[in-house]
């Protein structure tokens, strides 16, 4: 086995380092330039073996497992290792052994190494001597660089420092592309989020144009006919319409306020005593109309505490999830009776008010159920918006009831109908 | 032209919308049937022989679109002539519903003029 003279006695001392110098400043522009890192790592090896005229050079990348490291570059191997090889990283391996050791390793004779036993692939391609250094990662190492030569060769601190910071600049390069990435993972991310905020607000504006128009439809044409038949028999009739259309409208803006606000983190609770079984009556009371037109009659039942006694806590809002739920139960349903109970539940030391609302109408399919609160799916699940409304009811309902303290839930079978409940904290009397 | 003799079919799950609508066609002088869902538009427009068909989209059940389709089907099996059908609903659904085979696209609201003038020209009633 011949031994190689080194280059620089050939090139001169000066001209050799400055050969070197020159590589790393190319090859840090490179990497400044933003280019790719597979060229990068080859420009590396390529540069790196001519410069100390080895047959072989390569980058090596720290597998996740910590016992395999991929040969991800490297000139000179045989055909079919590089992008391939996996190597193990055992404490026999050179690899293996500078990545413990966390220094430059250099080796002059493979043949009678001691502090490992030269590895497979290098022991294949006839390797006598070779140098290895860590590419450094942020936490622990990235990978090993490591050139390498079938003759006898004797690398000084001059070749070590060069490999060194040969390295140094693609640990940089790598870096810079694991930032990079991240930041277009979190730009892209990002991109997505306002994607479905702004769908959200596309298909809100839809949708309340959707509600307001066939209310609008109605007081539009209803006032159109008073202006041309102003004598016609039936205008008490014409003028009801006209107030209930109107009042659809008013729902509909009361709806977006109050979700707006909720949104917004706006909604206050105002707590009150007020009786429960007038208040419910009340609400009831709203929707007889409504449910006598549909054949359904409205029953409510109370714990017998409840029958007598006042309550504290926010009365509207009780009032608009009641309105909702029993708006839901009404449209959902096409005969049979609403069922409104309400009961006292106490849990760790406090008391809970529950007002259940049960229906026999069409049900929720399974797969629906768990969008329901979500703003604008309809209590049907879907979101074709076949039934009039806001498509905020339940959405809001739900807030409400955690605003007061509560949960809201259902239990539901298709086709059979559904039971909505909601409870509110009661604040001590 | 003797409009008298001219039959429309509206359908409309609104209460409301339907009452307007028998109070516009007697404006007009027409005779309305209305229909408050898809199969029931359905039964009511192969029970009888109807010169124009107001559809919504929006139903609970059988949507607009479906009844149209229903419609178009009966009339190539019972080689019955084709009624026009315009489509009148809260969303711009103009492609889809010619694509189901409607003639026209109104969005509500529509107003009395429009009604008038699309009811005219599917009827063939000149515009005075």
């Amino acid at each position: 086995m011949s031994e190689l003279t080194h280059p620089s006695l050939i090139q001169g001392e000066f001209p050799y380092r400055l050969r070197q110098h020159g590589f790393v400043a190319e090859l840090g522009k490179d990497a400044l330039q933003g280019m790719e890192l597979g060229q990068l790592f080859d420009k590396a090896v390529a540069g790196v073996a001519d410069i100390f005229e080895n047959e072989y050079c390569k980058v090596l990348e720290l597998q996740p497992d910590g016992k395999h490291v991929f040969l991800r570059a490297g000139v000179g191997w045989q055909p079919g290792l590089v992008g391939i090889a996996m190597v193990d990283t055992g404490m026999d391996s050179q690899a293996g052994f500078t990545l413990a050791s966390e220094h430059p390793v250099i080796v002059k004779d493979l043949r009678t190494e001691k502090r490992f036993n030269g590895p497979a692939l290098l022991r294949e391609h006839g390797v006598v001597s070779g140098m290895s250094v860590i590419i450094h990662g942020l936490s622990g190492p990235w990978g090993v660089m490591g050139t390498h030569t079938t003759r006898i060769y004797e690398f000084t601190e001059y070749d070590i420092t060069f490999f060194q910071t040969i390295a140094n600049v693609l640990a940089s390069a790598i870096q810079r592309r694991k930032g990079e990435e991240e930041l277009e993972r979190r730009v892209a991310e990002r991109t997505k989020e306002l994607q479905l905020a702004n769908d959200l607000k596309t298909q809100f504006v839809n949708t309340i144009s959707h509600e307001v128009r066939t209310p609008m439809a109605g007081v539009i044409g209803l006032a159109e006919y008073l202006v041309k038949e102003p004598h016609a028999e039936d205008l008490q009739e014409v003028a009801q319409h006209l107030v209930s259309s109107s009042k659809r409208l008013l729902s509909i803006l009361n709806d977006l306020l109050d979700f707006s606000r909720l949104e917004a983190g706006k909604s206050s609770v105002e707590v009150i005593e007020f009786s429960l079984k007038t208040l419910i009556s009340d609400v009831v009371y709203l929707f007889k109309t409504e449910a006598e037109r549909k054949g359904l009659e409205i029953k409510t039942s109370y714990d017998v505490a409840l029958e007598s006694m006042t309550v504290r806590s926010d009365e509207k809002k009780i009032a608009q999830i009641l309105t909702n739920l029993i708006s839901n139960a009404i449209k959902f349903s096409q005969d049979g009776s609403v069922e409104v109970d309400s009961s006292l539940v106490k849990l760790h030391d406090k008391t809970f008010l529950q007002i259940a609302v049960k229906d026999y109408g069409i049900g929720i399919a399974a797969d629906s159920q768990q969008h329901l609160f979500k703003p604008f799916v309809q209590a049907d699940g879907s979101m074709s918006r076949r039934y009039g409304g806001s498509g905020l009811g339940l959405s809001i309902s739900q807030k409400y009831a955690e605003l007061l303290g509560g949960q809201i839930g259902f239990e539901t079978k298709e086709g059979s109908g559904s039971r909505f409940w909601f409870t509110v904290l009661l604040e001590d009397m | 032209v003797n409009s008298k003799s001219r039959r429309v079919l509206l359908v409309d799950d609104d209460e409301i919308l339907r009452f307007l609508a028998q109070k516009q066609f007697k404006m007009m002088q027409l005779d309305l049937d209305t229909a408050a869902s898809g199969p029931q538009g359905l039964t009511a427009y192969k029970e009888r022989n109807y010169d124009l068909v107001f559809m919504d989209l929006s139903m609970p059940g059988m949507s607009g679109l479906e009844t149209i389709s229903r419609i178009r089907e009966y009339e190539l099996k019972t080689q019955r002539k084709r009624t026009p059908i315009v489509v009148t609903t809260a969303f711009d659904e103009s492609q889809n519903s010619i694509l189901a085979g409607a003639d026209d696209f109104l969005l509500k609201p529509v107003l009395f003029e429009t009604l008038q003038a699309t009811t005219k020209k599917f009827l063939d009633i000149p515009l005075t």
